[in-house]
């Protein structure tokens, strides 16, 4: 799909002297960092500090669906330490836009053009710097399940610490004290709704399925 | 921050040599004679030499030891342009703040000045939307005091426009110095023969 740019920003673009700057947005752990490589602050609806950064080039292919792009931002006084190298910063939201500045210095049209969404994938960290790869939300589609269709429940017995299909995995509380993980018995315990099986598979194993109204071999 | 100390007998050498330091990217496809030029550097960052052709060796080794407090090129300092010599110059389009700030206080990249016009987003605002104070910044610098929306002022002037200053008067530079090793015969030598560099920062 194209992008259209609006008439000033294109007409800016296309001249011979021009004043675009990149602005570099994270999200880490719902707080959002963004910087320009500006001398001086920029301001949209949030402003993007000063800080020294670059990047390698953004790849997008058509014969790839993993599209990314890898940056380099200063961490002389250690901004980053802190959040990278003492949580899980992967899979954080990084945006990368491009601004372009009139002979004022305001924002042409008054908005940013985004070059690149997408996650945090790996990363190094230096005393002097952060470089970081970034991916395209896309990759996702590339990702193999490790979940096994079985018939049976796949949860843990009993278990609602961790999150399942309807907020918890078993949420079972009928104080029972056994489980044979099958569809009857999460009946008799009146939990079916948290049933993590799909006991309608063994009944499909052998089964003839065709699209449309009937079969040509019925 | 610290102000560089003038000594009070010994005047740097007029014109004081300095550099106007811009960064520009160009085209790397100009083969056909049509060159595109990118801006990187909004504001101007300038390098200063400082010479004193007649100063005692006390008051270099003052300097010395200053450059020592300073760290080498670790700690940033002041200098004011014309300090005890010569006339005051003209200047425009000089940084002092720039967007997404909500403080009403700005220093002034100058001491002394006497015409001066402020401007927010390019233009000239009315001198009756700020206060003026003659070296009342934290470094001796002038200083400005926007009038709050509240009392009839401009709201946030630098929340979505840069300041801008034009003036007559004392330049201040924010600066640091250049090298983190200078031996003392070598400092002496530059003090009084090749100058002592410093590198210009965006003023603050």
């Amino acid at each position: 799909m194209s992008r259209t740019y609006s008439t000033d920003i294109q007409a800016q673009l296309e001249s011979k002297e021009l004043r675009p700057f990149w602005l570099l947005s994270i999200t880490i752990s719902g707080t959002t960092y963004r910087y320009t490589d500006c001398d001086v602050p920029i301001t949209l609806t949030n402003t993007y500090t000063p800080r020294g950064f670059k990047f390698q080039p953004v790849k997008y292919s058509m014969g790839t669906i993993l599209d990314k792009f890898t940056f380099t931002i200063d961490n002389l006084d250690s901004a980053f330490s802190g959040l990278f190298a003492g949580s899980t910063p992967q899979g954080s939201a990084v945006t990368l836009e491009i601004v372009v500045l009139d002979s004022s210095y305001d924002i042409v049209d008054g908005s940013a053009i985004t070059v690149f969404e997408g996650e945090l994938d790996s990363w190094d960290l230096t005393e002097s710097q952060l470089k970081a790869t970034v991916t395209s939300m896309f990759h996702q589609w590339s990702q193999q399940t490790l979940s096994k269709h079985s018939p049976s429940c796949r949860w843990k017995v009993f278990n609602s610490s961790t999150l399942g299909s309807s907020g918890v995995d078993c949420a079972s509380t009928a104080g029972a004290a056994w489980c044979d993980r099958t569809w009857a018995r999460c009946l008799s315990l009146n939990n079916s709704t948290n049933f993590g099986g799909f006991r309608f598979l063994p009944s499909l194993v052998d089964k003839e399925i065709w699209w449309g109204k009937e079969s040509d071999h019925g | 921050m610290a102000v560089y100390p003038n000594p009070s007998t010994a005047p740097y050498s007029d014109p004081v040599s300095w550099e106007m330091e811009f960064k520009t990217l160009r085209s790397n496809f100009d083969d056909i004679g049509v060159e595109k030029r990118k801006q990187k550097w909004l504001y101007p960052k300038r390098n200063i030499s400082l010479k004193y052709p007649v100063i005692t060796k006390d008051e270099a080794e003052a300097l010395y030891e200053f450059y020592q407090a300073r760290g080498g090129s670790y700690g940033a300092f002041v200098w004011f342009e014309s300090t005890g010599i010569g006339a005051y110059k003209t200047y425009s389009s000089e940084y002092v703040a720039g967007t997404g700030t909500t403080t009403l206080a700005f220093n002034l990249p100058s001491k002394g000045a006497t015409a001066r016009t402020i401007n927010v987003g390019g233009a000239a605002t009315a001198t009756s939307n700020f206060a003026y104070s003659s070296g009342g910044g934290s470094d001796g610098e002038d200083k400005i005091t926007f009038v709050s929306s509240s009392a009839g002022g401009l709201s946030a002037p630098a929340s979505t426009h840069y300041i801008t200053y034009d003036f007559t008067g004392r330049l201040k530079i924010r600066c640091r110095f250049a090298e983190d090793r200078l031996a003392w015969d070598n400092f002496y030598d530059r003090v009084i023969n090749t100058g002592v560099k410093l590198k210009g920062l965006l003023n603050e």
